[in-house]
């Protein structure tokens, strides 16, 4: 039982049983680094400028169960949504809630007319990879160590076309790894 | 080009490069004026800003409009914090430019950081005049709602929002409005002043059309509009719609039951006033409201009810599975499988419990259906039944079903899940008394796991946990006596153990079998707090617990609610270096620094780790005021991008951050922290020159302060009268205001003290001019100054001691409840009252030898005073001397074995304060110093031979006693400190022989049934992970180590502060 409603303020003083846990990836996209010196500032940026894209599901009890935040960005063929994090408390996992927002995410998306959805994981998260892959999305593209960390590592970028990409375009994956700053 | 090395160089970080480079272009270039305002920015992040601000003074009375130079004046002015110097520099160059756009934008932005909406909304006109563009607009329409914001409700309502609401009009008149973020504005101010018909009316005309970005739109908000307008029918209608596309909104549940439960009480009171009102209001708002008066009138004929409704039922109808496109299979639900015998039901409100019930039987069957099932329908049933018992009209079982079955029926499909038990906790109090037993032997029996055996599979294990999760919850474990207590923590350490070999091999997950051994600390944390509220003290039980979580740690180490335990018990006997470590783990980070301040924060001070305690409030602080700074940028984001319904919800934001209560007290206690730990006079003097304060006026907003607290963050599966409530929330927060009015106080003493010092150079040297708030104080006006600062002190600290009693109730209840945070700081400073006392007596000195030294300047003699300040300075001694007296009994009470061990925690608390206190009489004795020693040499100095006199007669006294009052404030502090060397061999031993007393403990003894499963355990399961006796062994060991090096640590810290203060203590004589 969930109720989904768009990510406040507020919510950034009680999401800590979402983002105590060490998978909530939010800190360690490297492509958004800046935003990351006083991590606030991350999430009021998304807040700002697409708070369509921010939802928080909670359960019955007011508890936050997960949220989604996501953007859209690209021009031309290129214009699409991008899942940017995605976390589920350990507590309410197991219940499909990373489908139910990500299908929620594609949605937007749709009704912005993009042509696809992308993400970036971790390549060892292979939980993580292989629920995208049950959802349609396919590896585009290695990004060699997107994260950083001891060691970095490496991030696969993941793609879902949209209705909009009639040829599957956007998914035709590329042969060779690219590094970060390759990544538009 | 030097000017352009100078912005590389700025942009390294290099500003010592960044600001030769600017000189040397203003060598050739002297007007260059964004080399100057380059310079300044330099010099301001050199740590000059007086230099900085000169420049940029002389620069923006030049008027320049250069876009470059604004630039970089706004960079200066918003490092050192003047945003309203933003707003003037662009106010001057747009008056010189006045159709440059650019210009006039920045302006706007300038007025949004200062949040001056009246300015802003000029300037968003002026922007539109000049290009007449929508953004610009609505830029005006938005700082026209935000003066509604501040304004009171009658005028913002009579005036603000109709002018913003006629502007957005006039847009939709003649076709303009364009994007989605306009309509969604239009939206907010028709809501803003309850007008929903007007609001529904956009909803339903073409407008809607632009509202493309969220799913759903449209029917969502048209039902949360028809719930405000209380038009219940149509709403009930609306929910009951958009429940069949998504059975798993609890909000839509919530609405629906809401819209339902109003329909049930009109049926039975067919006319009542309310009714009649709502026609009333429904009176001209078009289609939608005459049939939702049908639909009222015919309510109890249904017959006729079909047609009249037909048109907007539909309408609804289409519109939410037009919008609500669902792409998981699994989710949607096939109309067509609604069937004949559900004709009507998608056309018909629910009004009475029956056809409540008669749709949430719908609901479950197409869930039944679901390869995945939702628990929404399950849920529902238990949300009717409990709104049914508080209705008390229906006999909610006749209706909803038995509560037990209901609950079952929950728990057969969603038992092996985690969430079983938040979703089940808030319905379990439905179950009377009576029920309890049966309930629990019924999931018994489900789980069908006997006793001594284990789970076979994950599933069995997950629903075994939620089964022993919702016993705890019910209150079966509270009264089981302790042997028993005891036995089922052992019993669930065994099922820990076998669980491992399911536990995720990713170690980014949550061990599944973790919360059994979470449970089993709870239950020893439980009665390890009823034997001691009891009188009697079992060490053991809570080492137990730290053992266990240790090793959850190391086999789980992303398991944060082992981390949140751990560190709470770690917090709670006082080892303050064990609970940094666990606080490094957590990886507390940015709003974590303010939400979760309170578990770690508040506390390491006390534990006398005072480098820890500094770099966290350090960390806190930068959080804080970057916040503040960064914050407003995105303020300015949300008008750029249109999102306006952010910016209110920013502004508020920015608000609650900045008045937060941690804020505020990390503020004051990094002070004093730094104050105290400053090596010597000069050094306190140069830290009092940057503190903030104002000292005739209280900087904190007292009315404003606010909780930020999160105290849901630990997991507790108590009964609710174990759970922290609202008013213990409520009464934990005004013990922290009354904490940090003391401290804000004794912050303002020193920081009067230091100042008054000013007029005393030490050593003939002059130091540095201290002037917070004021210029320069006469010492009259210090002294008095400082006398009504410790006279409001003394008041404070009294009526706080009336309030809160020693050891009153609550301190107690707070340790009863595992997931409320450690009772205040305030209670140790309440209990211990001489640091008060103390530093009211060294203020009486302080005054009194500036007004002795007065009067003898002047030539007036009065012994009496003397006196006074003569049995001041040997009571002050004798206070500390007392202190130390108390600690000493109190450090053998530490080491004792059968101690509490939270004594370790009071202990350090204590000794903590009268480190404090011997801080503070340090500082007075290098102010009484340089007072007194001007005095001593005045024979040789003065020539007025009267004088001499004087001073001959009245010094020796004087002098003497201050110099034993040095003398003796050594002794202590030498003392204290061999104090803490004794404390901490004290504790290595003890430690030592905690472990033997384990080993030796009876066979109830958990540990020893802990040493002996890993015997069974470890055979047979080489291909499984799992416990080995080196974990069990290991994780003692750890504990026992981390808590020996934690009190070292604690010792070696406070000793090398007592070091300072005695080194600073030796040159102190006269």
């Amino acid at each position: 039982m969930t109720t989904l409603r768009p990510f406040t303020c507020n919510d950034m003083f009680k999401f800590n049983n979402v983002n105590l846990d060490p998978l909530t990836e939010t800190v360690s996209l490297h492509n958004t680094y800046y935003f990351f010196l006083y991590g606030l500032s991350f999430y009021m940026q998304y807040l700002a400028h697409w708070p369509e894209y921010f939802q928080v599901a909670e359960s019955p009890s007011g508890e936050i169960m997960g949220y989604i935040m996501g953007k859209a960005e690209g021009h031309g063929e290129n214009w699409h949504g991008h899942v940017t994090a995605l976390s589920v408390s350990p507590e309410f996992r197991r219940l499909g809630l990373a489908v139910t927002l990500m299908a929620w995410l594609e949605d937007v998306s749709e009704k912005k007319r993009a042509y696809f959805v992308d993400l970036f994981v971790r390549v060892s998260n292979k939980g993580a990879i292989t629920m995208y892959k049950r959802l349609g999305y396919i590896v585009y593209r290695t990004v060699l160590e997107y994260y950083s960390g001891d060691p970095d590592e490496d991030a696969f970028d993941m793609r879902k076309a949209l209705s909009r990409d009639v040829k599957k375009r956007s998914v035709i994956p590329l042969t060779h790894p690219v590094r970060p700053e390759d990544v538009d | 080009m030097p000017f352009y090395s100078s912005l590389d160089w700025l942009d390294n970080g290099n500003n010592k490069k960044a600001l030769q480079e600017a000189e040397k272009v203003l060598k050739k270039q002297p007007n260059f004026q964004c080399a100057k305002v380059l310079k300044a920015l330099a010099l301001s992040r050199l740590g000059k800003d007086d230099e900085c601000e000169q420049i940029l003074e002389s620069v923006r009375k030049e008027v320049p409009c250069e876009d470059s130079t604004l630039q970089a004046m706004t960079l200066c002015y918003r490092e050192i914090h003047k945003p309203e110097k933003i707003c003037e520099i662009y106010e001057g160059a747009t008056k010189k430019d006045p159709n440059n756009e650019e210009l006039l934008t920045h302006l706007f932005m300038a007025h949004v950081r200062v949040n001056d909406y009246r300015k802003q909304q000029q300037t968003a006109l002026a922007l539109y005049k000049l290009k007449p563009k929508n953004p610009y607009y609505f830029w005006t329409v938005m700082s026209i709602v935000m003066q509604a914001y501040k304004a009171d409700d009658k005028i913002s309502k009579g005036v603000v929002l109709p002018l913003a609401e006629r502007m957005v009009e006039k847009f939709v008149e003649f076709g303009k409005v364009e994007a989605e973020q306009e309509v969604q504005l239009y939206l907010m101010i028709l809501e803003m002043q309850e007008k929903y018909a007007e609001a529904l009316e956009v909803l339903s005309g073409p407008l809607s059309a632009k509202l493309v970005s969220c799913l759903n739109p449209v029917p969502i908000r048209r039902a949360g509009l028809l719930m405000k307008m209380k038009r219940w029918n149509d709403a009930n209608l609306s929910y009951k719609l958009l429940l069949r596309d998504d059975l798993d909104r609890w909000s839509f549940y919530q609405d629906y039951f809401t819209s339902s439960f109003h329909l049930f009480d009109e049926k039975s009171i067919p006319n009542s006033e309310e009714e009649k009102k709502e026609k009333d209001i429904d009176g001209d708002t078009g289609v939608l409201n005459k049939s939702a008066e049908d639909a009222q009138e015919t309510a109890s004929s249904p017959d006729n009810l079909i047609d009249s409704k037909c048109s907007v039922i539909s309408k609804i109808s289409q519109e939410s599975s037009d919008c609500k496109g669902n792409p998981n299979d699994t989710i949607r639900v096939e109309n067509s499988e609604d069937g004949a015998d559900e004709e009507g039901l998608w056309s018909k409100a629910d009004s009475s419990p029956e056809e409540v019930k008669r749709f949430l039987g719908v609901l479950s069957r197409k869930n039944e259906k679901l390869t995945r099932k939702f628990r929404g329908p399950y849920l529902a049933y238990l949300e009717l039944y409990q709104r049914l018992l508080e209705r008390g009209k229906e006999n909610p079982s006749d209706v909803a079903g038995d509560v037990i079955s209901l609950l079952m029926a929950y728990f057969s499909n969603f038992g092996d899940k985690p969430c079983c038990f938040p979703d089940l906790k808030i319905f379990l109090h439905l179950l009377p008394e009576e029920k309890k037993e049966e309930f629990i032997s019924k999931i018994k029996i489900l789980v069908a796991l006997p006793e001594s055996q284990f789970a076979e599979n994950p599933q069995q294990m997950q629903q075994h946990i939620n089964l022993i999760e919702l016993s705890r919850r019910i209150g079966f474990h509270q009264n089981l006596p302790k042997d028993e207590k005891v036995k089922l923590a052992s019993d669930l350490i065994r099922h820990y153990a076998h669980g491992v070999r399911f536990a995720s091999p990713l170690h980014t997950d949550f061990s599944m079998n973790d919360m059994y051994a979470m449970i089993a600390c709870h239950l020893l944390y439980e009665e390890w707090i009823e034997e001691k509220l009891n009188g009697n003290h079992s060490k053991t039980l809570l080492l137990q617990a730290m053992v266990i979580l240790e090793l959850v740690l190391s086999l789980s180490p992303s398991n944060y609610h082992a981390k949140l335990l751990l560190l709470k018990i770690y917090a709670l006997i006082g080892a303050g270096k064990a609970a940094q470590g666990i606080y490094e783990l957590l990886d507390v980070k940015h709003m974590q620094l303010d939400s979760l301040g309170h578990i770690h924060c508040c506390h390491i001070y006390s534990s006398g780790l005072y480098s820890v305690a500094y770099s966290i409030y350090e960390t806190t602080l930068k959080f804080f005021t970057a916040n503040y700074k960064d914050s407003v940028d995105h303020l300015t984001f949300s008008y750029k991008f249109g999102s306006f319904l952010t910016i209110e919800e920013f502004v508020e934001f920015r608000e609650r951050l900045d008045n937060s209560l941690h804020y505020s007290s990390i503020v004051v206690e990094d002070w004093l922290l730094e104050i105290l730990r400053a090596g010597n006079h000069a050094q306190r003097v140069q830290t009092m020159l940057q503190v903030d304060i104002n000292l005739e006026e209280d900087k904190i907003k007292w009315g404003k302060l606010q909780d930020n607290r999160d105290l849901k963050v630990m997991i507790a599966w108590d009964p609710p009268d174990r759970q922290i409530t609202p008013e213990l929330t409520k009464e934990t927060f005004e013990e922290g205001v009354g904490l940090l009015r003391l401290r804000s106080l004794v912050l303002h003493i020193i920081g009067a003290a230091i100042t008054l010092s000013e007029n005393y150079p030490i050593s003939g040297e002059k130091t540095a001019k201290v002037t917070n708030g004021s210029e320069s104080r006469s010492d009259k006006d210090h002294c008095s100054l400082l006398q009504n600062l410790v006279e409001e002190l003394t008041t404070c600290f009294s009526s706080l001691g009336t309030q809160y009693p020693t050891e009153c109730h609550e301190q107690k209840s707070l340790l009863q409840m595992i997931s409320a945070p450690l009772p205040s700081r305030l209670f140790s400073l309440l209990r211990h009252g001489s640091w008060c006392q103390h530093l009211q007596l060294m203020v009486k000195i302080l005054t009194g030898l500036v007004q002795q030294d007065h009067k003898q300047l002047q030539n007036v003699h009065e012994e009496p005073e003397s006196d006074e300040i003569l049995s001041s300075m040997s009571a002050a001694s004798n206070l500390l001397e007392d202190s130390v007296k108390e600690i000493k009994e109190e450090s053998t009470k530490c080491i004792d074995q059968d101690c509490d061990l939270t004594k370790r925690k009071s202990f350090l608390e204590h000794v903590v304060l009268i480190v404090e206190m011997i801080g503070v009489a340090v500082l007075i004795c290098e102010i009484c110093q340089s007072i007194l020693k001007p005095l001593k040499n005045a024979p040789l100095v003065k020539k007025a031979k009267k004088k001499k006199e004087i001073t001959n007669i009245q010094q020796p006294k004087t002098l003497d006693a201050y110099n034993k009052m040095v003398n003796h404030l050594k002794q202590t502090t030498e003392e204290l400190k061999k104090l803490m060397e004794t404390w901490e061999q004290g504790m290595t031993a003890s430690m030592s022989m905690d472990i033997a007393a384990g080993d030796r403990d009876s066979d109830s003894s958990l540990s020893a049934l802990l040493k002996d499963l890993q015997h069974t355990e470890n055979c047979n399961n080489k291909e499984h992970k799992c416990t080995t006796p080196s974990d069990w062994f290991s994780s003692e060991r750890k504990v026992v180590d981390k808590l020996k090096d934690s009190y070292k640590a604690s010792a070696v810290e406070i000793r090398q502060l007592l070091a300072i203060k005695a080194k600073n203590l030796v040159n102190l004589h006269v």
